[in-house]
């Protein structure tokens, strides 16, 4: 099965039995995919300011992302839904990141 | 008038809009009175900043103990030589070039969403009236204020203030979204009051100058525990007030529940939210690397999410709602850049986006106050129901993208430049990526709901929209417009700013 036939029918799970799949939503989730995979590119290419060696791990990382999970967009869209729960679990993992990240990671840098 | 008594104009921005959210709520139902009020208030509003002296205000007159020798002499030596005497015992507000500039913008928006309100609502409601008020005097006492715990109060009101906009509308689902946002309220606001009180413990004082001059003279362990947390606890209560992620969800949704010109200045409150906290947050820890870091990191996964998830929204409402989320992000960068011109072009951007985001949200809602329907897939043709309108969106989505002339170019031209010039080229790149996206996301929004053919079965209701919503648009595209070909009446100001903050 190609990609395009592969999108399509994942778009097809997450919209209702009843509702019309346009070639506009098809387009604007393929622009969304394609953009979201340059930004974490562009992102990852940043890490060069922190170590070389991580920013090709992380790169090399992604790229196996991309070929064993893509299309992100929707998993990214489903996470992103407005149930309270998803809200609220984000709430606290960034909470918790941000003090790992500043109470450790300026202590122990 | 002598710099004493103009300095006296410097509470005004915040007492007036009280008084008159007061006096909205107590003639609600006194329909000709209440609409009089608000009107002389949004009036007023833009006009104060500009009258106003920079300078200082004292609540109370309680100057330093420094400035005020005949109180000082009085006190012990031990006080005398020690760093309290420096220290600010009243509420202090600080008007510069960056207070007057954002008060007066959000006076501008203000001014066209108030008239968009009365004009589009045949009976103007007291009690939304109240909150849109309390709302205005919250942002404009964050901006102003130099007292961290005084922001705070006045971040709470301000959210408190959000949530009623959002019920006071009648659009579907309304009270959900509204009490979600509260309850995430509830999770982030007491770790901001947590790291503030954390501040205070070792500090001895909630004025961000004191502050300052305690970490800078090593009063306290500039890279202490205490200190680390209260960054990570303060940031955490940015990011809810401001809508980035993780809140960017909520914020979206917020907007798009509230009536579209409540949503205009829903977004005017966030972005001040945005402005003051990440000063605040900068000028207290900017000593600690990661704070930039932090700013940066959270910026861009704003835009990055506030794109994307913007382009496979339908509803025009909610499309915005990330679109603004995402514009946020490019106020960050430009904050966390740290240099002069990077600061000045996340401030300009920053005012920017309230014009321009308040500009679409009006220019929509005049889709909505035709069909009731905010779905594009549904919507089709409307060029011909009214064409100038059109264009006055069309210019409003450009100057998002940022299409030249226009001032949304301005701001990213600048800030792109100033990402370069810092050694990031990759946030270049990837701001130049995101507003061509941008862009892509209005040519579809335009093409569905202005130049596709019209379906068959669109509603539109009988009702001309009125001319005071074209004024307001106009007013607002006039200031795109002017900033976008004379930039420097704004940027100058800014870079100076910038400059003595650095």
């Amino acid at each position: 099965m190609g990609y395009y036939e592969k999108l399509l029918d994942l778009i097809r799970g997450i919209k209702d039995e009843n509702e019309e799949l346009s070639s506009s939503a098809v387009t604007s989730i393929l622009t969304a995919e394609l953009t979201l995979l340059v930004s974490i590119l562009i992102c990852l290419i940043m890490l060069r300011h922190l170590n070389l060696i991580l920013m090709v791990v992380a790169v090399f990382f992604f790229l196996v992302i991309i070929i064993t999970s893509m299309p992100l967009m929707i998993k990214v869209k489903n996470e992103q839904s407005d149930s309270f729960d998803r809200m609220s679990f984000h709430a606290i993992i960034a909470l918790a990141l941000l003090v790992i990240v500043v109470y450790w990671g300026v202590r122990f840098a | 008038m002598t710099a004493l008594s103009s300095n006296m104009l410097i509470p005004l921005m915040v007492i007036i809009p009280i008084i008159c959210a007061l006096l909205l709520n107590l003639f609600n139902g006194k329909d000709k009175f209440v609409k009089i009020i608000a009107i002389i208030t949004v009036i007023f509003l833009p006009l104060i900043p500009l009258f106003t002296n920079y300078g200082l205000h004292f609540f109370g007159g309680h100057v330093p103990l420094i400035d005020n020798g005949a109180l000082l002499g009085t006190l012990p030596a031990s006080i005398q030589s020690s760093i309290v005497a420096f220290y600010h015992p009243a509420i202090t507000y600080s008007f510069s070039s960056l207070q007057k500039l954002f008060v007066f913008v959000l006076g501008l928006v203000a001014f066209s969403v108030v008239l968009t309100s009365l004009s589009e609502s045949e009976k103007f409601d007291g009690a939304y009236g109240f909150l849109m008020f309390m709302g205005i005097a919250a942002v404009s006492a964050l901006i102003l204020s130099d007292d961290i715990f005084h922001m705070y109060v006045f971040f709470e009101i301000a959210a408190l203030a959000q949530t009623g906009i959002v019920l006071a509308s009648s659009i579907k689902n309304n009270y959900e979204t509204a009490l979600k946002y509260m309850m995430l309220s509830s999770l982030a606001a007491p770790f901001l009051l947590l790291g503030i009180a954390l501040i205070l413990g070792i500090v001895g004082s909630i004025n961000i100058t004191d502050i300052v001059l305690a970490i800078n003279q090593t009063f306290i362990d500039p890279l202490g525990p205490v200190v680390l947390l209260a960054l990570a606890f303060i940031t955490f209560g940015w990011l809810y007030g401001s809508g980035l992620p993780p809140f960017h969800t909520i914020k979206s949704k917020v907007y798009s529940k509230a009536m579209p010109s409540g949503a205009a200045l829903l977004q005017a409150f966030s972005v001040i939210t945005f402005v003051a906290f990440a000063l605040a947050i900068l000028r207290i820890f900017g000593h600690i690397y990661i704070t930039q870091y932090l700013i940066m990191g959270f910026s861009i996964v704003a835009m990055i999410f506030g794109v994307t998830l913007a382009l496979v929204q339908e509803d025009f409402k909610r499309v915005i709602g990330f679109l603004a989320v995402g514009e946020l992000g490019y106020i960050g960068i430009g904050l966390a850049l740290g240099t002069a011109m990077g600061v000045a072009g996340g401030l300009f951007q920053a005012l920017n986006e309230m014009i321009i985001t308040a500009l679409l949200f009006i220019g929509f809602g005049t889709i909505l106050y035709k069909t009731r329907i905010s779905n594009i897939n549904e919507l089709g043709g409307l060029l011909a129901e009214n064409p100038k309108i059109s264009i006055v969106v069309l210019l409003a989505g450009f100057a998002m993208a940022g299409v030249p002339p226009l001032n949304g170019f301005r701001s990213k031209l600048m800030l792109m430049q100033s990402s370069v010039n810092a050694g990031y080229p990759e946030l270049g790149v990837l701001m130049v990526v995101l507003s061509i996206v941008t862009f892509v996301i209005f040519v579809k929004l335009f093409y569905n709901i202005y130049l596709r053919p019209k379906p068959k079965n669109i509603p539109i209701v009988d009702l001309k929209i009125p001319k005071a919503t074209i004024f307001a648009m106009v007013l607002l595209a006039i200031a795109c417009i002017v900033i976008g070909l004379y930039p420097d009446i704004v940027v100058e100001p800014l870079v100076q700013f910038s400059i003595g903050m650095i």
